[in-house]
C-alpha cells in the first residue's frame, strides 16, 4: 500500500537505541503488530538467536538482550494458529454459500416453463388466409 | 607503489556479541518451534507483538497497527519498486 519512516526504539531507558525504520504497509490482518526483517537487523546490527528466543544488539552501555519468554511465543503461536484456522473456516464458509446460493438459482434455471407476460392477444400471420396460423403477441403490440 | 587502503567499518562493529550458557533459559521448550517475538517502542508506543523474521528484505507494518498507533494514512509514501531505488 505504500511505506512509512517509523522511529524503532530497543532498550531500556538507561540504555536504549533509537534507529528509523521503513516500514511496507499491509492492508491485511496479521496477528502481529509489526515483522522486522533482514534491514531492521542490519540497522541495529542485532544478532538474534532463536534457540534461546533471544535477540542481542550493541548499545552505548553494553549489549542488550531483547527476548521473548516462551509463554509470551507459546501466545503468538496459538493466536496465529486460531487466526489461521478462522480465515480457513471463513473462506470455507463462503464456498459453501456460494455453492448454496448456485443450488437455490438451479430450479429457476432448469424450470423451462416461460410464463408470458399478462394480455396477450392472437393475430393471424396472413390476414388473407382463413387458416390458423396464429402468433401470440401482447395485447398492447399493434397487429402490424 | 601499493595504495593504503583504509577499511570502512560499520557502526558497532568493535562490540562482540556472543551467546552462551547465561543466555540459557532454564528450560528450552521445543527448541525453534517457537518464534522470535520482541517488543520495541515504535512511535512513542511500546508494541508488545513485533516479530523477528529475517527472511525477507522487507520490514512490514500492518495498516491496523497504523491505526492503533494513530498514524494517518496521508503519511504514506509511495512503495519503491523492489528493483529500483532502496531507502534504507
Amino acid at each position: 500500500m505504500g511505506q512509512i519512516d517509523l522511529p524503532v526504539c530497543f532498550g531500556t531507558a538507561a540504555n536504549f537505541r533509537k534507529a528509523t525504520l521503513t516500514f511496507e504497509v499491509v492492508g491485511f490482518r496479521g496477528t502481529y503488530h509489526a515483522i522486522i526483517e533482514r534491514p531492521g537487523y542490519v540497522k541495529f546490527t542485532a544478532i538474534p538467536n532463536y534457540t534461546y528466543l533471544k535477540l542481542k544488539m550493541p548499545m552505548p552501555k553494553g549489549v542488550i538482550t531483547a527476548s521473548s519468554t516462551y509463554d509470551h511465543a507459546y501466545e503468538c503461536d496459538i493466536e496465529c494458529v486460531e487466526y489461521r484456522e478462522a480465515v480457513e473456516s471463513s473462506v470455507e464458509l463462503a464456498s459453501r454459500l456460494e455453492a448454496l446460493a448456485a443450488e437455490d438459482l438451479e430450479p429457476k434455471c432448469h424450470a423451462g416453463s416461460f410464463e408470458p407476460a399478462e394480455g396477450t392477444k392472437k393475430i393471424p400471420l396472413d390476414p388473407n388466409s382463413s387458416d390458423d396460423n396464429v402468433v401470440t403477441i401482447s395485447a398492447n403490440l399493434d397487429p402490424k | 607503489m601499493a595504495r593504503m587502503i583504509v577499511p570502512q567499518y560499520l557502526n558497532w562493529s568493535s562490540t562482540p556479541i556472543t551467546f552462551d550458557r547465561d543466555d540459557h533459559p532454564d528450560k528450552v521448550v521445543a527448541p525453534g518451534i517457537y518464534t522470535l517475538v520482541v517488543d520495541p517502542i515504535i512511535a512513542n508506543t511500546r508494541l508488545s507483538k513485533v516479530l523477528m523474521d529475517g527472511g525477507s528484505s522487507l520490514d512490514i507494518i500492518y495498516l491496523e497497527t497504523l491505526d492503533l498507533l494513530g498514524i494517518e494514512r496521508a503519511q504514506l509514501q509511495p512503495m519503491a519498486s523492489c528493483w529500483g531505488k532502496r531507502r534504507y
